[in-house]
């Protein structure tokens, strides 16, 4: 291994976890630092900066700032539940809708047929266009009703 | 607990407790929320204050990308961690930022400037005049981090804040792995020039 190669090999993920202290000294690096002071300098200040960086350059953020943002998030989250509920109630109202056309169009009521026209109402109200994107919603997500 | 996760993931290829608790996030779990901004917020809270968005700009660039990522959580797919999925987030709206002409350009200073607020007190961090030195030593390292010059000081923003691999940098970036080693190790070189005239 060449000097270069090694500086090169500093930042490679096995190298880095050994300067962070979360592993051990690739071998093809040892073998190199025996043989090269300047090589085992290099490697001593890579980890330096490793603690050094991470450390300093990571704020914790003003308490003010996160309880604003937690805020928000659960805002967020809320509104997400009020697109489900209301894509819930358009499909019941669609179906009530339908059941009672059918009632009015045919002239008679029968179990099978309110049935058959309420999940038409429901499934006509996912295939409407507005509702798309929110019963993708609903399909992509695990209900959690608490 | 690092290790079992480290070897799931080498296993797996899916960072499962991300993604865990980004579907926790996701389902409305009060806990899981909390949780993703204490993890995170830091995090991009650092990435706006490293980058150069300076007063109130800062903290309200920084909400709005807590915002964006929590909304595009559904899109996380634990392939990459989540601090990296965020990160690479972050650089994008604090570009948008730069490009924006509605930002207010206040111009930044040296240490005890709004760019370099202090580090808040941690628990467990020993006597008080320890942490003057430490806060110190700190604004040195910032200033001299700031002093960096682009495209240098964004390879090495994400390498050691962002704690990204090159492998991450180079596909965020879009730029080959070897010029992140090489911007590396000329920012590094930068670096310790900058901290040897402060």
């Amino acid at each position: 291994m060449t000097c270069a190669a090694f500086l090169d090999r500093l930042y490679d993920d096995d190298a880095r976890a050994a300067e962070r202290g979360r592993g051990t000294i690739p071998a093809d690096m040892v073998r190199h630092m025996l043989d090269c002071e300047a090589c085992r300098t290099a490697f001593d200040i890579a980890s330096a900066d490793e603690l050094l960086l991470n450390r300093t350059l990571l704020d914790s953020p003003p308490q003010v700032w996160r309880a604003e943002v937690r805020r928000q998030i659960a805002r967020s989250s809320r509104v997400a539940w009020t697109q489900r509920i209301a894509t819930m109630n358009e499909v019941v109202t669609w179906g009530i809708l339908a059941m009672a056309a059918s009632n009015v169009l045919i002239g008679e009521s029968s179990t099978a047929g309110d049935v058959a026209a309420f999940l038409t109402g429901g499934a006509a109200a996912l295939l409407h266009p507005s509702l798309g994107q929110q019963w993708m919603a609903l399909l992509s997500r695990p209900f959690r009703w608490v | 607990m690092a290790q079992k996760s480290d070897l799931l993931h080498l296993h797996t290829g899916c960072h499962e407790d991300d993604l865990e608790l980004a579907r926790r996030c996701e389902s409305g779990d009060a806990d899981a929320q909390r949780a993703f901004v204490d993890r995170i917020g830091p995090l991009v809270y650092s990435v706006c204050a490293r980058s150069g968005i300076v007063g109130s700009d800062r903290e309200d660039v920084a909400q709005q990308v807590m915002l964006d990522a929590f909304r595009a959580l559904p899109r996380y797919r634990g392939t990459s961690r989540l601090s990296t999925w965020v990160y690479s987030l972050a650089l994008r709206r604090v570009a948008d930022y730069f490009r924006s002409p509605q930002r207010r350009d206040v111009p930044s200073g040296g240490p005890g400037d709004d760019t370099f607020p202090p580090s808040p007190s941690t628990p467990g961090v020993p006597a008080p005049d320890e942490q003057a030195v430490r806060r110190e030593e700190d604004d040195r390292v910032r200033q001299a981090v700031a002093c960096v010059a682009e495209p240098e000081r964004r390879v090495i923003l994400a390498y050691y804040l962002g704690e990204m691999s090159v492998t991450e940098i180079s596909r965020t970036l879009g730029i080959p792995e070897g010029t992140v080693k090489t911007r590396l190790h000329r920012g590094r070189q930068a670096l310790r020039k900058e901290l040897g005239t402060l």
